[in-house]
């Protein structure tokens, strides 16, 4: 177990030290540079101040070899130096580390709203398997799927404000912004946390019911299951004994490849609802070519989700001992 | 082998039971187990017919996609008429020409309908000429209006035809997804099939390889590389180079899969009975192994599909994918992405609706696919 | 002294000394409080002895209350300057120009010097006083040192010579310009010549020729940073640093970035303008801006009342209805800001082009002129403003001394034929098959329009002006890209057609910046003679030299600035502009349509139509605006 938890840890390095190369040619990729955004900026203002242009260029070390830039920016990340912001002139890791809790909150109660609803559809699509019912299931899930999740955002947030009533825009009502926790409080943020959470889900929630509804369907068709039945055990007291339980190991490492999904879903639904997360940061960042500021967002979402992986790994070979000779 | 009876019978397997199925070739089986997927052919019809509406846009669109029209802006659908505004019952379907108003003081536009005036509708009739395919030039186009101008989905911001953009935004849309899926699903099955067959340090590389591009999510990294896209390329360019990033990433999840149906396959019988006599290793994986997988490739493929014409539209809206003048579905979602869209031209939503209608189809073939490919395993 | 800035002096009484009265309500009641336990002095000790007086629009107002807006646009520093800034002089809102910062400026008879006489007691926001020095510091030490400063902005700039700065008294500063500059005063009010002060009992400590060197080092590494202009550019900045001693009527208390949603400022408690009663300025407490990544929720945010007064990035024509209806909901009300810009979408055909045959066809006056004939300007105006603004020529408005009726109508009939018979005199006359118009060289003649992104009615409008110029036979294409490099094409000179907005709609526009109607300066309104505008800022060093009616434009210009007085400067623009009308530099198909702010309906002392949207709110003292209960 120590083995194959160290042999992952490795591996996990050596992917983040390629995910790091891949990053910082991405964001070098476009033409110009922040400097040119800001002048651009100061022509549209009327004046172009070259003095501040120069002084900037000479600062960041623009002119140095991408080699060069590439190194400093790689170990100042080593020692949790992200860099500088060129658009909000602030150090990068002033600006992330919020966000990227609210991303990673977002992103764990979508994943938390998505099993509560796909553990108990997929089960009941396996025991009524062909019904209509699984049927619906189905289709409702895919309906989800395939909704893109900026147009749903837009739509319930316009639905939200013109049927409902509530408030939109960002996580709360200026009025609560500052005010300590209160009943108040709590509902003002309910009413505008539902819409990401909801759009965030219904992209993932198929794959999973379908998961959950294979897992479930392998286990109901062994032996045991059947002489269970015949010995006349309802389903009620039957499932939640064995199939389930086993059906949900296989299901943790359910993790890993979701955990991507929610995080693209999680970056544009943000876009469109105005939600302080990683996602608008990051779009506006690349816009801009603030490159740090781009590079290390990328890089911490890669993190996240490498970690993610990693921790589903563990789990799933800790559940099922098989894997880990595997 | 073959038996031609069985072939044209959709219902054969219920019918005819086990013993005729024995019969069958793999082939066979796999389209006769996709039928039985009522879905799957559902969606499978739906598919030929976007496909065909996006080939033939030109003919079946009434109008020209890209024609403004200055009195005729944000106007709502109109849906053909029998009856007139006195009650009257018509035979041929009719419309009526619309008038728009614009009062700056309350900032509304309102829309009334010309009643003396009906404009029948006609089949194959002549309106905005265009060029079919880049070979013909035409100017009959399946159904409108002899005079007038009747927009049967309503028109956007400049007064252009809602229902010909979604005809013209399939053409880009479908062949985004399917361009992009083809390059993924070369590069998949080679780097899969390497790594799988070869086993060892080259699956170990390919497998790293595979963990980064995973791990760095899908979106944040689209948009990475579209923005890196120079903005002065020609919107062709930019098609061809949003379909490379998308596949660029999409390469991984086949690449997994048949990675891991040839670790599996490495140790059936047949292979090694191949390798006992000599085969070259080519010849091993090309005739023997790829076939094997074909089915589930395939699967993979009709699943990865919507997930592509999901990024196309995803893109469009951060406004770094495919950009105006070019007409794909996520072009026209962008171009509605706004609170009066929803508010006053909900008509404008109608780009997404088709996208979902799509984005379904081809997840129920995906699935039916699967299902058929491999009854026994239930698994992604 | 500027004639205008007279008259203003006269009718608001700027600079007189009032007698403060004896109310106990002439500060804010927060501020009260700290007076009367001791942690801030009393009111007469913080206001300059001749305070600015501000004549309230409704009346005399109440203090408290936050002023709540919106920006979709992130660390948009010209954005936060608009909502109130304070120059050396201001613009009023008839448009003409006060001292602000400075009680008077007397200025010699050849414009060349001008001598600022500053408010004795007037304080920085905190407590130390506004002094000559400030100036000097800022003169001296910024400006002038090419460390921080390497290319001096062009306000305070003639012929590329930063005016001299001089003092012999703590309460007077003396700015000499090598060439007279009469515009100076007008240049000065702009949001973007700001800078202007500096507190040097702050800044001085944070630059290197004011500063002991091992002090300065353990600064920077307190602040992990590597260099001293490093330091100085975080310290120097008042929109990112709340220490930095401002002359604004709030100062900044949540920057950027200490929670990335919203900026805060707070009330300065020396701030130097009272109103007619003597209360001290402003009444609104405090000024929150949220800061929003997306205009849909920016504007859904609007229609609930989220704002009090918005003017930027709400309302568009799209949603008027939306914004009416919503009025009662979101207690609001909706006021019109008219826009200087005279032309919404403005093309600048490229006199400079390194292609030999278009340079020559684009000088051509007959051909511009055929060009703008070939435009339907009354369809795009219909499909893009919905029919509520008229077409016309970038050209000052009807309601200012330069208005020219032959510029504003210059060749803007649409007629096609015509526009064709012109190409054809012009030589144009060998077509291909699709009937595109060929070079001498038998190539077809084709023209991209550089349209930059965002902005979408230009970027419609120009398709259509594309698809026209196509029909007369000149095949147009349009380019949209990004706005970045749209600038770098327009400095690199590598274009045919450059699409912008004009300004030069209103009087202040027609001064601050004619490159419309000649080539004045390198920025963007100038950018259809860069070649020409080059040699004019050179003094003739470099670009290429004018001739015929751009030569006479250059030269009648020139005396603008030499000219102190209102009305010969206005009959000599007036004559700029009918060479323009004669030459057409510059086509235009429509002005901007007037914009709409959303504005609390508790909101007062705001006026219920503004004349410039580019300069709002800041010349309508916000500081004056109040809450009422």
């Amino acid at each position: 177990m120590l083995t194959f938890t160290l042999t992952r840890l490795m591996n996990m390095a050596i992917v983040l030290f390629i995910v790091a190369v891949f990053t910082f040619i991405i964001i070098q990729l476009p033409p110009g540079d922040y400097l040119t955004t800001m002048m651009a900026r100061m022509a549209e203002g009327g004046n172009i101040d070259h003095a501040r242009l120069d002084a900037l260029r000479l600062r960041f070390g623009l002119d140095d070899p991408w080699h060069v830039q590439f190194l400093s920016w790689f170990t100042n990340m080593l020692r949790g130096d992200f860099g500088w912001s060129f658009e909000w002139g602030q150090p990068v890791s002033q600006l992330v580390w919020d966000r990227l809790g609210m991303t990673l909150a977002l992103s764990v109660s979508s994943l938390a709203l998505i099993w509560l609803i796909a553990i108990p559809v997929g089960v009941y699509s396996a025991v009524r398997q062909y019904s209509a019912g699984d049927y619906a299931a189905q289709v409702l899930g895919y309906i989800g799927l395939a909704t893109p999740n900026f147009m749903l955002a837009l739509v319930l947030m316009w639905f939200s404000f013109d049927v409902l009533g509530f408030s939109v825009g960002g996580l709360f009502s200026p009025e609560y912004r500052d005010a300590p926790w209160s009943w108040g409080k709590v509902l003002d943020f309910l009413t505008r946390i539902w819409i990401p959470i909801v759009v965030i889900s219904t992209a993932g929630t198929a794959g999973l019911i379908r998961v959950m509804r294979a897992n479930m369907l392998d286990e109901l068709r062994k032996p045991y299951v059947e002489t269970a039945r015949a010995k006349g055990l309802s389903w009620a007291q039957l499932l939640p004994r064995y199939p389930l339980r086993l059906a949900l190991n296989p299901f943790v490492s359910t993790i890993g490849w979701i955990l991507p999904t929610l995080i693209s879903g999680e970056a544009i639904v943000s876009v469109v609802l105005n939600l302080p997360t990683a996602g608008p940061l990051l779009l506006r960042a690349l816009m801009s070519q603030d490159m740090y500021l781009a590079g290390s967002i990328i890089m911490l979402l890669s993190v996240l989700v490498v970690i993610g992986t990693v921790i589903s790994d563990v789990l799933l070979a800790w559940l099922d001992p098989r894997i880990r000779y595997d | 082998m073959t038996n031609a009876t069985h072939l044209s019978g959709v219902d054969a397997p219920e019918r005819s039971g086990q013993k005729s199925v024995e019969d069958l070739s793999q082939g066979q089986l796999f389209r006769l187990r996709f039928r039985k997927h009522k879905l799957a052919m559902l969606g499978l019809y739906f598919i030929i017919g976007a496909f065909l509406m996006a080939g033939f846009a030109e003919f079946l669109a009434p109008h020209d996609p890209g024609k403004v029209n200055a009195t005729y802006q944000y106007a709502p659908p109109q849906m053909p008429r029998l009856m007139d505004a006195d009650g009257n019952f018509h035979l041929r379907p009719f419309v009526y020409p619309m008038e728009r108003s614009f009062d700056i003081a309350t900032g509304t536009r309102t829309w009334t309908f010309d009643t003396d005036t009906h404009l029948p509708l006609t089949l194959f009739g002549k309106s905005d000429s265009y060029d079919f395919w880049g070979l013909i030039t035409w100017d009959r186009h399946l159904f409108g209006t002899a005079e007038g101008v009747w927009y049967p989905l309503g028109t956007d911001r400049l007064g252009r035809d809602t229902l010909s953009r979604i005809m013209h935004g399939a053409r880009v849309s479908l062949t985004v997804g399917m361009l992009g899926v083809a390059i993924s699903l070369v590069l998949g099955v080679l780097i899969g099939g390497v790594a799988g067959y070869f086993g060892g340090w080259v699956d170990n590389g390919v497998q790293r390889l595979t963990e980064v591009a995973i791990a760095i999510p899908s979106l944040p990294l689209w948009m990475a590389l579209s923005a890196a896209l120079p903005t002065w390329w020609s919107p062709i360019t930019v098609y061809f180079a949003i379909t490379l990033i998308l596949s660029a990433i999409g390469w991984t999840g086949m690449a997994r899969e048949v990675r891991g149906r040839f670790l599996a396959l490495r140790e059936e019988e047949f292979v090694m009975a191949a390798r006992l006599s000599n085969c070259s290793q080519w010849r091993i994986i090309t005739r023997h192994m790829v076939p094997s997988v074909y089915s589930h490739i395939i699967a993979s493929a009709s699943l990865a599909i919507p997930a592509m014409i999901l990024a196309e539209t995803a893109l469009s809206f951060l406004g770094i994918g495919l950009r105006a003048p070019v007409i794909s579905w996520g072009v026209l979602m962008q171009e509605a992405q706004n609170i009066h869209s929803v508010a006053l031209y909900p008509w404008l939503l109608l780009p997404g609706v088709f996208v979902i209608l799509t984005v379904l189809a081809f997840n129920f073939v995906g699935d039916g696919l699967r299902d058929a490919a491999d009854p026994h395993n239930h698994h992604v | 002294m500027n004639m205008r800035t007279a008259a203003f002096c006269g009718a608001l009484a700027v600079g007189l000394a009032i007698t403060l009265p004896a109310h106990a309500n002439n500060e804010a009641p927060g501020l009260a409080a700290m007076v009367a336990d001791g942690s801030l002095p009393q009111l007469e000790e913080r206001l300059p002895s001749n305070p600015f007086v501000v004549d309230p629009l409704d009346g005399v107002g109440e203090y408290g209350g936050t002023w709540r807006f919106g920006d979709a646009r992130g660390a948009d520093e010209a954005y936060l300057n608009f909502v109130a800034y304070e120059g050396i002089t201001r613009l009023t809102q008839d448009g003409s120009v006060v001292p602000n910062l400075v009680q008077s400026i007397d200025a010699s008879a050849d414009a060349t010097a001008y001598t600022l006489n500053l408010r004795e007691g007037m304080r920085w926001s905190d407590g130390a006083p506004l002094t000559a020095d400030d100036f000097m510091f800022w003169y001296e030490s910024v400006l002038t040192d090419t460390r921080i400063t390497p290319t001096p902005p062009d306000w305070i700039s003639v012929d590329g010579q930063v005016g001299v700065f001089t003092s012999d008294d703590p309460y007077s500063v003396t700015i000499t310009f090598s060439q007279p500059n009469a515009l100076f005063q007008l240049q000065a009010a702009r949001w973007n010549a700001v800078d202007v002060p500096m507190p040097a009992h702050y800044l001085s400590r944070y630059h290197i020729d004011h500063v002991d060197r091992a002090d300065l080092d353990a600064r920077i590494a307190e602040a992990d940073l590597s260099t001293w202009t490093e330091l100085w550019e975080l310290r120097q900045n008042a929109l990112l640093n709340p220490d930095r001693p401002v002359l604004r009527p709030w100062v900044l208390v949540e920057p950027f970035g200490d929670g990335l949603d919203r900026v805060a400022y707070e009330r300065n408690p020396y701030y130097w303008k009272v109103d007619t009663d003597g209360n001290q300025l402003p009444y609104i407490d405090r000024v929150e801006i949220q800061l929003v990544q997306d205009a849909q929720v920016l504007n859904l945010m609007a229609l609930d009342g989220a704002f009090d007064w918005q003017l930027k990035d709400v309302a568009p024509l799209d949603q008027l209805s939306m914004f009416r209806e919503n009025e009662e909901r979101g207690s609001y009300r909706m006021i019109e800001v008219s826009s200087p810009v005279s032309a919404f979408a403005a093309y600048y055909f490229n006199l400079s082009h390194g292609d030999a045959f278009l340079n020559e066809l684009f000088h051509q006056a007959d051909f511009r002129k055929a060009m703008s004939h070939a435009i339907d300007r009354q369809t795009i105006v219909e499909l893009v403003h919905f029919g509520i603004t008229s077409p016309r020529q970038p050209s000052p408005f009807e309601n200012t001394p330069f208005y020219d009726e032959n510029l504003t109508n210059a060749a803007i009939t649409f007629d096609p034929q015509l526009a064709s018979t012109m190409l054809d005199e012009l030589g144009l006359t060998e077509r291909n098959a699709n009937g595109i118009r060929l070079r001498p060289d038998g190539e077809p003649i084709r023209l991209v329009i550089q349209a930059p992104a965002g902005r979408q009615n230009r970027i419609d409008a120009s398709e259509q002006v594309a698809r026209y110029w196509s029909e007369v036979g000149i095949q147009t294409t349009v380019s949209v890209q990004s706005r970045e490099l749209h600038q770098e094409r327009r400095l690199a000179r590598d274009f045919d057609v450059w699409l912008w907005s004009a300004l030069g709609g209103t009087t202040n526009h027609v001064l601050f910046d004619p490159g419309t109607y000649l080539p004045y300066s390198m920025d963007t309104n100038s950018t259809w003679a860069m070649d020409y505008a080059e040699w004019r800022v050179s003094g003739g060093q470099s670009g290429r030299e004018p001739e015929g009616d751009m030569r006479r434009a250059m030269e009648l210009f020139d005396e603008v600035l030499v000219s102190g007085d209102p009305d010969r400067q206005a009959a000599l623009m007036r004559e700029i502009i009918a060479i323009a009308a004669d030459n057409v530099w510059v086509l235009g198909i429509a002005p901007r349509p007037p914009e709409f702010a959303v504005a609390n309906t508790a909101l007062r002392n705001i006026p219920d139509a503004f004349g410039d949207s580019l300069e709002a709110p800041g010349v309508f003292h916000p500081e004056s605006w109040y809450f009422s209960q």
